[in-house]
């Protein structure tokens, strides 16, 4: 009996030991999967799981179409006076300093969350370099292919999101790795110069460049090409090459600016859109044409919960009779007046035929495509920003109506109803970041910049007017000739594209006498010589509607006062 | 780890095998030894004994102390079942071999066992037990005589709790033990469990205890009363030790009861109770009302007031309409509040038990019924609780236990919850009639008071729970050595993670349709009534479950033996859990067809949604204590745990929690012995100790915290056309998480003198918490780019001391008194938070230092006065130079004026300073006294509580929050020209925005006395009483019979929040009955 009892007693205190010996040395066995709980090491562990992970940074590029105040609020293009349009009342007062920086649309100038409250650049370059780490330490889950691809797209995305800090904040830090303050690393990245900023962004371009395909399958639009990253390179590189950076004005840059955009012109992937129907320019925009031969690089919508409301947002308030949009793209006089006729002659050429009292007779076509003016027609009705009109000149900024007598509606669908739009935000258009015509006037002014106006100047300058029935150039301009007439065509080509805040930067024309951004805004304002209704006998008057304010120092955003804070390696930006 | 052990390491990969596998070895191997050993025919040898030379033992029971005889008193033979009951005069005649042992008892005295040796007359005289002494206390992993005891345990008198109408069990333990703070925030049924703390707020994490039901972690507040034995409160680190990582926020141990030897014995237990809601708040009338509008009116506008062109909302006929009630659907006059609340709600609960047994099988089972009834007839609950406990002795060394608890509860509500029904009751103004003359339910701001209650949908939440346990105790041939192994499974809400159990919720949720009445035409204009809609317009419909699964394996080794003067105890346990949590939820909306079934939902795709998740857990524990005692004087206690958790990274997931305690009893020394005869009993004690609490913000166990949280997004970028599902990381890991740790030390002096006259027991506590979660701010640079997880940061401190006193007094035979008297103080203070320097630079506002929860807001000095603007009357009257302005508006004569604590001229938000106690009291007291004469007894608990501030808002001291009504204290006690000393400022026509500052005017004491229960009872005679019924008790209980709150003059339950949303406690009024079979 005795026996049986220490027998089994040994094989239980046995067992016991065995047990808590093997749960010291080892936890294993407490493993549970955190099913519930998303982590990293699910997310990686397969690529289709991994790219959703890639795909949320595509839905951190910036989603303008949704935006209130687009970005060339912030210049002469268009100016919006209700007190609300924080980001252009900064600007145009002078107010910007580092304790108050303007967010950008669509809050793009974001530093970071912990800085501005609000998903920022820092969060998803950590995003962008997140994947590109845990894709490398898990490499062998996925196939070859894959990891070339979307580490491509993850690098072309940080590089993105490093130009738009290099192009608004120039000097900044450079991580690359995302940082983690548990491993001993120095997460307090020093700032790094412009030159180094650029450099790595033009790395970071290469190499996307090397390892993305020319085009994409339908499947894949939104994702970004060969081209795409290109053209990336090549607009860095032109604004590096511009007198805000360039200060002495070495042509070399120019000429590295001019070589990267005629690389994209080379691939021959790219063309401007151009139907039979001659609507290109504008009919670009409408979604049926998105991802059209000319579109390099843009943010997909989809509906039911991924469309916009731009033209709830942007479009004309009273239409119909009724308050149907926000009326937020409101163009300057300033603006308007550097369309050219449709004889290609600037309205300050004598011999234009331009008439101040019918300013919008025999104005070139993108004037059209790109304007609503007073007695053009927009959803059936007639718009009137005239005095008694239904969309009277708003002088005060006392409603949504504009504040200038125009009503920007290029990269609007003009069939898509304002209230419509804000309801159900049902638009699904592109927003395009990057579109061949500008690859063609970047490569035009650093090609003039670099060696002067030659042919293939003319060619790709050209090219533009032509798509849009305008003459060539005069032939024989000069090369300052020919830079005034590059910078008007950029402007006019590019309205409303959340160009023109970079251009007036980079080409330091934001301030000093003739500065853009110290000169005032005008407005029309027009007013009907008689009582009949929608007569044609107008008086038109040109009216300040703003004066502007602005340092050159501004030309550079202030790195915010809470990072400098937060990290003693960062330089502020000289001025602040 | 050697090679060759490499395929046992194998098997360590699944401990619950290893640990079935264990069990099963137990019962193969041990008991089939244990057989082997032929004690099965002990009893039988017995028998043929007694047949052998029995006499007849005659006798008196006496009681020592008095001299007075003992009716009653049980007298049985030992060893074999020959029992006899003492008569009225307390003789006894009992038939018993010549050499047996008589075993003489009677409940509330000792045991006295008295050899026959073959005389014929043996007299008895017992002593009054001193409970104290020699009771037997439920502790972790085991009991120990209460004298032993070198931690801090109170105990709960569960037959005092039982027939309380009090259906949740957690609302039960207020002011019974010390040590032990309950704040019940809701009345609602189903909704109504207290949030208990012991020993205060230890933690800015989490303070729930853990609660132990029969050894394992489980929930107990949805248990029958009637089926708990012993509650035991766990306090102090040498108490908590065996539960470790668990343990620091104090343990609840609860057991559950198990049959004794002895007749079949079939009791009922029932009772029927009416509740009411403890307070009420009076809103006013529609004639108040209208007057309190005009008044807001014309102070808002002064200038028009002044000078008569001021328009009155109410004209004098339309008040004259309010008061004489001539048209109820335009100028009606309601009380919405008091309206909706049916009076003397029905509570009943029914419990039968069986319980009985012989030494080698006992058995316990009962079935209960509760029923309760809401404040309007779509809420009420249905609970039904059954029980059954086994046990038998399988060989004479093995005991085998069989122990199940189940219930299922019924909740039903309303589609609309409570709190918006509450809040709507308390907005609606008197004016607007909850139903029209035409019998049409109305609106007030698009809801429906009556729509929301009746016509609402329902919801059903069915919650059910089954705890199962095998257990099997082995004596080992080692003199004082067990093995025991324990199984449980349990179905049912995790004892860890509140919200996680077995449940099934319906929700049918409708449309609301409700009339609006218009009058054109002036007051007696025809009246058109127009139909509405709250809600949706077409219903909708959910159902969730979830499914909650927790296997619990135990190994125990007991071990107890003396050595001389040298008594050695110890257990060694190991404890190994797994849990397994699944949902499943399915909505449709759009229904067209009236049937509340899933199937039947709206017909697209988009009408359909679910959604699921599943989690699971894994601890184990190996768990010591080991008790030393030298000559029944010096105790010496060392135990602890060993404790491994899923919840923290590989390489962190072990911990050790150790505590040492001891004690030593002056009252065995010779010295006290000799010259102080009237100390029954002193002793000194005190432990040290580590324990620890798993990692809790916001209430609930963070898991996973070592691993970035990673979340999906189900609208992200949109690639070829199409939106993406998206992944993004939205907190950076913390692979070194960990638990709290806890130090805890704790000194207590207990005794009793005069012979239980005065029992006491008091202790001073130190809880030193440290690794509590805080989240890190201003660490990281701008470009970090993610935030990060919580880390270990949080200190803080808690101390405080606790108090018992008993005292009980036979005055005659009759007549019995006795009292317990519980007070508990606990203060807490932090020391290290993440706390931001806006708060923490400013000693005003600095968090730190402070106790946990303290409030902050401006200090209000009073009303600003008409000398205190240079033109009082104007619209927008300006403050004479000097005085601090006020941030926050325009404020006129009878606004709250503030300090400016800053000196800057102005006040806002930097002028704050503490202005309250936190929330949750920091004392607690209880007095319980219980007496019985003859057949009546009657038990009372008066309990209070103290250091508690509560920050009123909204309607209750708001008039007219948004668009609501105004209380009828608001009505009398505001702030005129007349009336500077009001309770209340100046009424307006909504509440302004500097008067709704949080801020030291709406603070209040919210210190109160309740008489928190009674039961009275009469034991019928058993001359009145048949063969069948041996006994019958009748009695009448009660809850919350009574609150005092000397500090607050508004109408408010001290325990709710101050706030509009709280459903009502309840003050319950119950007769029931007590039957034994």
């Amino acid at each position: 009996m005795k026996n049986r009892y220490l027998k089994n007693g040994q094989t239980f205190l046995l067992a016991l030991l065995v047990l808590s010996i093997g749960a010291c040395k080892k936890d294993g066995f407490l493993n549970v999967p955190p099913k519930g709980t998303l982590t990293n090491q699910i997310t990686f562990s397969t690529s289709s799981n991994a790219d959703l992970f890639l795909n949320d940074i595509y839905s951190n590029l910036p989603d303008i179409n949704n935006e209130d105040e687009i970005l060339d609020q912030y210049t002469d293009n268009d100016f919006v006076g209700a007190s609300w349009m924080t980001g252009q009342s900064l600007v145009r007062s002078g107010g910007i300093n580092q304790s108050n920086v303007p967010r950008g649309p669509a809050n793009e100038f974001y530093w970071s969350n912990a800085v501005s409250g609000g998903t920022g650049l820092y969060d998803k370059i950590r995003k962008c370099n997140v994947f590109l780490a845990e894709v490398a330490a898990n490499k062998s889950a996925y196939t070859a292919a894959w990891v070339t691809e979307r580490m491509a797209e993850a690098t072309f995305l940080r590089a993105f999101f490093y130009s738009i800090l290099y192009t608004n904040y120039g000097q900044v830090p450079i991580v690359t790795t995302p940082l983690d303050n548990q491993n001993g690393s120095d997460i307090f990245t020093p700032t790094s110069t412009r030159d180094q900023v650029l450099t790595f962004i033009e790395a970071d371009c290469d190499a996307a460049a090397a390892a993305l395909p020319t085009t994409t399958a339908s499947g894949d639009n939104g994702r970004p090409t060969k081209g795409a990253a290109i053209t990336l390179k090549g607009w860095v590189q032109l604004f590096a090459a511009s007198p805000l950076v360039n200060t002495t004005n070495d042509v070399t840059k120019w000429a590295t600016a001019a070589a990267t955009n005629k690389q994209v012109m080379d691939l021959n992937v790219y063309s401007l859109f151009a139907p039979a129907d001659g609507t290109g320019f504008q009919s670009q925009f409408l979604l049926e044409n998105n991802w059209n031969s000319e579109t390099i690089f843009a943010r997909g919508y989809a509906l039911p919960n991924n469309g916009h409301k731009r033209e709830g947002i942007l479009g004309p308030v009273i239409v119909n009779g009724g308050e149907q949009a926000w009326g937020n793209l409101a163009p300057t006089q300033n603006l308007v007046d550097d369309y050219e006729m449709d004889n290609g002659k600037p309205i300050t050429d004598p011999t234009s035929g331009y008439d101040p009292q019918h300013p919008y007779v025999h104005r070139e076509q993108r004037f059209y495509q790109s304007i609503l003016y007073d007695g053009a027609m927009w959803q059936g009705d007639i718009w009137e920003s005239r005095i008694g009109g239904n969309n009277q000149i708003d002088l005060g900024s006392t409603s949504d109506i504009s504040n200038t007598g125009y009503n920007g509606i290029k990269t609007l669908d003009p069939r898509i109803n304002g209230q419509v739009s804000l309801n159900v935000h049902s638009n699904t258009s592109n927003y395009i970041f990057y579109r061949y015509a500008e690859v063609l006037l970047s490569y035009a002014e650093a090609q003039n910049e670099a060696v002067g106006p030659d042919q293939s100047v003319y060619t790709a300058v050209n090219t533009v007017r032509t798509r849009s029935a305008l003459p060539n150039l005069p032939t024989g301009l000069s090369q300052t000739d020919m830079r005034t007439d590059i910078r008007r065509e950029r402007r006019i080509e590019l309205a409303f594209e959340d160009k023109r805040w970079y251009d007036i930067r980079r080409w330091d024309i934001t301030t000093g006498p003739n500065g853009v951004l110290t000169n005032p805004d005008y407005g029309m304002e027009i007013t009907p010589n008689d009582a009949v209704p929608h007569t044609t006998n107008l008086t038109y008057k040109k009216v300040i509607i703003f004066s502007n304010t602005y340092k050159e120092y501004q030309n550079w955003l202030p790195i915010p006062l809470t990072a400098i804070q937060s990290n003693k390696n960062l330089t502020q930006n000289p001025g602040y | 780890m050697k090679k060759t052990l490499l395929k046992k390491v194998y098997l360590i990969k699944k401990p619950q095998f290893y640990l079935g596998s264990l069990l099963l070895l137990l019962m193969a191997g041990f008991s089939n030894a244990a057989t082997l050993n032929n004690n099965y025919t002990t009893s039988h040898l017995a028998i043929k004994k007694v047949n052998a030379d029995l006499i007849t033992v005659k006798g008196t029971v006496t009681d020592r102390a008095t001299g007075q005889t003992i009716p009653g008193a049980t007298i049985k033979v030992k060893g074999i079942q020959v029992t006899t009951i003492a008569d009225v005069k307390g003789h006894f005649s009992i038939q018993a071999p010549s050499d047996a042992v008589l075993v003489i008892s009677f409940i509330g005295y000792d045991v006295v066992e008295l050899p026959v040796n073959g005389k014929t007359e043996l007299n008895a005289s017992l002593s009054l037990s001193n409970k104290n002494l020699n009771e037997v206390v439920v502790v972790g992993y085991g009991t120990q005589k209460k004298n032993a005891i070198t931690a801090a345990v109170s105990t709960v008198n569960t037959e005092t709790i039982a027939q309380k109408p009090v259906p949740n069990l957690t609302n039960s333990l207020i002011g019974r033990a010390s040590g032990i703070i309950v704040t019940q925030g809701s009345g609602e049924p189903g909704f109504d469990a207290g949030n208990i703390q012991i020993r205060g707020t230890g933690s800015i994490g989490g303070t729930r205890p853990l609660t132990i039901v029969d050894g394992v972690p489980r929930d107990f507040s949805l248990l029958d009363p009637n089926t708990i034995a012993t509650i035991s409160i766990l306090k102090d680190a040498a108490a908590v030790a065996p539960y470790g990582v668990a343990g620091a926020n104090g343990v609840i141990l609860i057991t559950t009861k198990q049959g004794k030897a002895g007749k079949a014995s079939l009791t009922y237990d029932g009772y029927v109770g009416f509740q009411n809601p403890t307070r009420v708040p009076q809103f006013v009338n529609s004639y108040q009302y209208a007057l309190m509008r005009n008044e807001a009116n014309a102070n808002d506008n002064p200038a028009a007031a002044a000078d008569g062109t001021l328009t009155p909302i109410y004209t004098p006929a339309q008040i004259a309409l309010f008061q004489n009630h001539s048209d109820p659907d335009i100028y009606s006059d309601g009380d919405p509040i008091k309206q909706i609340i049916k009076p003397n709600r029905l509570i009943t609960d029914h419990n039968v038990t069986l319980s009985g047994g012989n030494d080698d099988v006992k058995y316990f089972a009962s079935v209960g019924y509760l029923h309760q009834d809401g404040y309007w007839s779509t809420t009420y609950l249905d609970r039904y609780n059954g029980t059954l406990n086994l046990t038998a002795k399988a060989t004479s060394t093995t005991t085998v236990g069989l122990n199940v608890s189940s219930y299922l509860q019924e909740g039903h509500y309303p589609g609309e919850n409570a709190s918006s029904i509450i809040d709507q009751a308390m907005r609606q103004a008197p004016y607007a009639p909850i139903l029209y003359s035409n019998g049409d339910n109305s609106g007030y701001i698009g809801q429906s008071l009556i729509g929301e209650i009746y016509k609402s949908g329902y919801s059903v939440n069915q919650n059910t729970a089954l705890y199962t346990q095998l257990s099997i105790d082995q004596k080992l041939p080692v003199p004082g050595l067990s093995l025991k192994g324990v199984i449980n499974y349990d179905s049912g809400p995790d004892a860890l993670f509140p919200g996680n159990g077995t449940s099934f919720d319906r929700s049918w949720s409708t449309p609301i349709p409700f009339y609006n009445a218009t009058q054109s035409g002036g007051p007696t204009g025809p009246v058109t009534y127009t139909v509405n809609n709250q809600g949706n317009t077409k219903p909708s419909f959910t159902e969730s479950s979830s499914q909650n699964h927790t296997m619990t394996y135990q190994g125990l080794l007991n071990y107890a033996h003396s050595f001389g003067k040298s008594d050695i105890s110890g257990v060694a346990v190991v404890e190994y859990k797994t849990v397994n949590f699944e949902t499943f939820s399915a909505t449709r909306i759009n229904y067209n067809l009236d049937i509340d079934e899933l199937s039947y939902g709206g017909p697209l795709a988009t009408d359909e949604t679910n959604s699921g998740s599943s989690s699971g857990q894994k601890q184990i524990g190996y768990v010591y204590r080991l008790d030393y005692t030298y000559d029944k004087k010096y105790n010496l206690e060392a135990a602890g745990r060993y404790d491994g958790s899923y919840l923290f990274a590989p390489g962190h997931r072990f911990g050790f929690f150790p505590a040492f305690s001891a004690s030593w009893r002056l009252s065995e020394e010779k010295f006290i012995k000799d010259n102080f005869t009237w100390i029954d009993n002193l002793k000194l004690r005190g432990s040290w100790g580590q324990s620890g609490a798993y990692p809790v913000s916001g209430n609930n166990i963070q898991t996973y915290q070592y691993l970035s949280g990673y979340t999906v997004n189900s609208n992200s970028g949109v690639i070829g056309g199409s939106a993406t599902q998206g992944i993004s990381e939205s907190l950076q890991g913390n692979p070194n998480i960990t638990w709290e740790k806890s130090d805890k030390t704790d000194i207590g002096l207990e005794g009793s003198l005069w012979r239980g006259v005065l029992g006491f027991e008091a202790d001073y506590f130190l809880d030193k918490r440290s690794n509590m979660l805080i989240t890190p701010t201003g660490l990281l640079p701008g470009e970090y780019g993610v935030g990060l997880g919580p880390v270990n940061g949080g200190e803080m401190t808690n101390h405080g001391v606790e108090l018992t006193l008993t005292s009980f007094k036979q005055f005659s035979s009759d007549l019995r008194l006795d009292i317990k008297g519980t007070f508990t103080f606990a203060r807490n203070k932090l020391l290290q938070i993440d706390e931001s320097p806006g708060t923490y630079n400013n000693p005003n506002t600095r968090r730190t230092g402070r106790p946990d929860g303290t409030q902050f807001g401006l200090k209000a000095l009073g009303y600003f006065t008409p000398a205190d603007f240079v033109d009082p009357n104007a619209q927008n009257p300006v403050l004479k130079p000097g005085i601090p302005v006020p941030t926050f508006g325009v404020v006129r004569p009878g606004d709250i004026q503030y300090a400016d604590l800053n000196h800057d001229g102005k006040i806002d938000n930097t002028d704050i300073e503490p202005i309250g106690h936190p929330s949750t009291p920091e004392i607690i007291y209880g007095l319980e006294p219980r007496l019985t004469y003859k057949n009546f007894d009657l038990d009372v608990l008066f309990q209070g509580s103290g250091n508690s501030d509560l920050y009123v808002n909204n309607y209750f001291v708001w008039p007219f929050q948004s668009s609501g009504s105004a209380t009828e204290l608001a009505y009398t006690d505001h702030w005129t020209p007349t009336h500077t000393d009001a309770l209340y400022p100046r009424l307006s026509g909504t509440p302004t925005t500097n008067n709704t500052q949080e801020s030291s005017w709406w603070i209040r004491n919210t210190a109160y006395i309740r008489m928190r229960s009674f039961e009275v009872g009469y034991s019928l005679p058993t001359k009145w009483l048949g063969n069948t019924v041996h006994k019958l008790r009748i009695y009448v209980a009660g809850q919350n019979v009574f609150t005092w709150t000397p500090s607050t003059k508004e109408v408010l339950d001290p325990e709710e929040g101050g706030n509009n949303e709280n459903y009502f406690e309840s003050r319950v009024i119950s007769i029931g009955v007590n039957a034994t079979f």
